[in-house]
């Protein structure tokens, strides 16, 4: 990394944690950066009018907590509240129930090795592996950034810099005016806007965040309807920029299709046609691509040396693959169909 | 957020392409710019992987559906043998490209208007001439006089005079009138053929042109002269739309007129991008022989993986399958299957005194099979295109076309296996000022 912190450093790095009721996780994201092998320059913890002690827990921590005068409404307010007083020329955005790998930021850092590049972001675990939704959210995660992840990277064009762990460059950050609340899905708005801009963003696999993913189907159901309705929203927001990036264009287009017309062949017309052709073997349509899903979950369960834990949770994966598919449908009939967006942002855990 | 619904869909589809791309992706690229090979190798490694288990999913459910079938109930049988998997994954991968195709079209509606940079794709080497001629559109009424000569392996011969005028009667409209002779001989044996024909351009937008004509051919030999009705229709978005229905006289020899030969024809050429600079090209085609004979059925389907290398150049890979319907004895070569395999390079070139050269070539192979035969050995395929514009004066232009082709199996109607051919076409231009 020597020849890269030539460039940057850690303390070239703010870190920003928005936080609305986070007592029970902001101090373990906290310690984590603190424990960073490139310390930041300062972490600031936006609490956003909590209800609860987590701008108490975060000052005895020793860290900066700015509090807006109200409450923002959003993680992509409370960020872009805290871009105010970020004073360094990289910016860090992490969620307040993420912790990072030691040498994450340091990863990141060194991402940024040339002008335009205006964001990067890393690999993403959950960091508890024990319910049925934790564990189709493991695998989830386990293909995407073994396998799409990376060949988005290849073509220069990763779909979306994670919101829950991402670094900017801060001028960038700021010409965008931060992070915007107009979808749901602030950290894609602010990917497909970069990229209209002509700016760069980067995945580095080895910088690895785990955020605490939904544990309960209640959990999940708000955030894969906000992610969802995010999705959609910034497909209607960008897609005519969009046009003008290469494989970017081909990437969203084919995951719209996906996310559309693909889920609701999977929800409605698979079962339809089982039963109408008295055939339940096409219900085998639900999990017959599980042995190709399981080879990019099992190499990068093997990086990890986790693969009894991927085995055991790719059943739950289906689940999940199912239920994410409803709610994207749903996603499109509210957005597009019956012109009811959602506006109202609801944590997710 | 994971978009989409990984694993199913096009959605995999596309990222295995994107994966088993990345290779060629990383020849084209600048040594510094490339990701190591390590990284290729292990992303293509998984890519197979995911291939290879796909298969073996589709082997076993075809073995486990065989051994079920019995103990199973009528009603609930599964699909029979290999249909259901192979319909999937090509339904999948048309999707795919449709889904793609999709986008670009999309893009070009948007973005029709907006200065691009320059970027030519060429769709078909048919093209090569309206693509040329496009490039250097002018307004002005022309007149257009053209001859050459045409020379085979089985001796046969043509000499074409042919003259042409067009004109145009709005900014994006032209009309035109042209009439040509051709003098086929093989063997002593000659015979005529008299073509007229009226055409017309459609060109509201840069890159969409819908082109018409219409007319009819008189064919002339010992046994007598009779007319057949020809013409054409072709609509092109460049790069990714080319539909062409035509019918047109088969005239090769003296036999093939005899025979009153003509081919009623639809093609379509479709441009998708891949990943990264690659395309994918996807080429198809039926058409109906008619003769005093017979009607024989020609249907032809390809695919080329093609890298633009330059702004004005190409390279490609191309497969192609052709297949008669029966064999005919009309004097038109019909193996029951012909199968190409062939690397091709586009190139176009530019002066700055407005002169223009394109050189259009492919190497590869070829085989065929005969009727009630299995595929017999690859052999050579060779074929050469190339075509120099020189201005003389503004509007007006001498062109010379040079093709040639020599190949173990010919696809294209054709009097014999074995196929050489070659062709020279001198034409002036002159604009009327």
């Amino acid at each position: 990394m020597a020849s890269l912190d030539r460039a940057f450093a850690g303390s070239d790095v703010t870190v920003i944690v928005p936080a609305y009721n986070e007592a029970a996780s902001v101090a373990d994201t906290i310690r984590s950066l603190q424990a960073q092998t490139t310390p930041p320059a300062e972490i600031i913890v936006v609490d956003d009018c909590s209800d609860d002690a987590t701008g108490e827990v975060a000052r005895a921590l020793g860290v900066t907590v700015v509090r807006p005068p109200a409450n923002t409404g959003s993680k992509a307010g409370a960020q872009t509240f805290g871009l105010r007083s970020v004073a360094t020329p990289l910016t860090v955005a992490v969620d307040a129930d993420t912790v990072l790998a030691t040498d994450a930021l340091a990863h990141l850092v060194g991402a940024f090795d040339g002008p335009g590049v205006a964001a990067a972001c890393g690999s993403v675990l959950p960091r508890h592996v024990r319910t049925m939704w934790e564990r189709g959210r493991y695998v989830e995660y386990l293909f995407a950034f073994t396998f799409y992840k990376r060949l988005q990277e290849y073509y220069g064009k990763p779909l979306i810099s994670s919101g829950c762990f991402s670094m900017y460059r801060t001028d960038a950050l700021r010409a965008q005016g931060g992070w915007s609340d107009r979808t749901l899905a602030e950290d894609m708005d602010l990917t497909w806007s970069l990229y209209q801009t002509g700016c760069e963003v980067h995945f580095v696999p080895r910088a690895v965040c785990y955020p605490i993913e939904p544990s309960c189907f209640t959990l999940m159901s708000r955030q894969l309807r906000r992610w969802s309705h995010g999705f959609v929203q910034n497909v209607r927001l960008h897609w005519r920029g969009l046009l003008g990036v290469p494989y970017l264009r081909s990437a969203v287009a084919v995951a719209f299709w996906d996310a559309s017309l693909s889920a609701a062949a999977y929800l409605i017309l698979l079962p339809i046609l089982a039963l109408l052709l008295r055939s339940p073997w096409l219900l085998l349509g639900y999990v017959i691509d599980a042995p190709a899903v399981i080879v990019p979950v099992l190499v990068g369960a093997a990086r990890r040396r986790e693969v009894p834990r991927a085995l055991a949770s790719v059943p739950a994966f289906f689940v999940l693959r199912t239920v994410n598919a409803f709610f994207f449908i749903r996603a499109l009939v509210a957005e597009l169909l019956l012109g009811r967006p959602l506006r109202k942002y609801e944590k997710g855990h | 957020m994971t978009a989409g619904i990984p694993g199913t869909g096009v959605g995999g589809l596309f990222y295995l392409a994107s994966a088993l791309a990345l290779p060629l992706r990383a020849l084209s690229r600048r040594r510094r710019n490339r990701p190591p090979g390590s990284v290729i190798a292990g992303q293509v490694a998984m890519a197979s992987g995911v291939i290879a288990a796909m298969w073996a999913t589709g082997w076993l459910l075809g073995l486990a559906l065989v051994h079920a079938r019995p103990l199973l109930p009528v009603s609930l049988g599964p699909p029979p043998g290999p249909v259901w998997p192979v319909a999937t994954i090509v339904a999948g991968a048309a999707v795919l490209a449709a889904v793609l195709l999709g986008v670009e079209v999309l893009r070009l509606i948007v973005r029709d208007g907006r200065k691009r940079g320059r970027t030519v794709s060429v769709l078909i080497i048919t093209a090569v001439a309206a693509h040329a001629s496009a490039a250097r559109a002018q307004d002005a009424p022309a007149l257009t006089v053209l001859v050459g000569g045409i020379r085979d392996s089985d001796r046969n011969a043509t000499l074409r005079f042919e003259g042409s005028f067009e004109f145009p009667v709005a900014p994006e409209v032209r009309l035109g009138a042209v009439a040509g002779r051709d003098r086929v001989a093989s063997d002593g044996v000659t015979a005529g053929i008299d073509r007229a024909a009226l055409r017309a351009a459609w060109r509201p937008v840069r890159h969409f042109d819908l082109t018409a004509r219409t007319g009819a051919t008189r064919l002339d030999n010992a046994g007598g002269a009779t007319v057949a009705p020809t013409g054409e229709l072709r609509l092109r978005w460049r790069p990714a739309i080319d539909l062409r229905l035509r019918r047109d006289v088969v005239a090769a020899s003296p036999l093939l007129v005899a025979n009153r030969v003509v081919r009623t024809e639809g093609r379509a050429t479709v441009l998708a991008p891949l990943a990264g600079g690659f395309k994918l090209r996807g080429i198809g085609g039926t058409a109906a022989l008619s003769s005093t004979v017979d009607v024989n059925h020609r249907n032809s389907l390809g695919g080329a993986v093609v890298l633009a290398v330059a702004p004005a150049g190409e390279v490609s890979a191309l497969f192609n399958e052709v297949r008669f319907s029966h064999q005919s004895a009309v004097g038109y070569f019909t193996p029951r299957v012909v199968q190409t395999v062939e690397a091709g390079t586009y190139l176009e070139h530019e002066t700055a005194g407005a002169a223009l050269f394109v050189l259009d070539c492919g190497v590869g192979v070829r085989r065929m099979a005969a009727w009630a035969a299995p595929l017999g050995p690859w052999g050579r395929a060779l074929r050469l295109y190339a075509l120099i514009a020189v201005p003389i004066a503004p509007g007006r232009e001498l062109r010379l076309e040079l093709e040639g082709e020599d190949s173990a199996v010919a696809t294209e109607v054709a009097t014999a296996a074995a196929w050489r051919y070659g062709s020279a076409l001198l034409s002036v231009r002159w604009g009327v000022r």
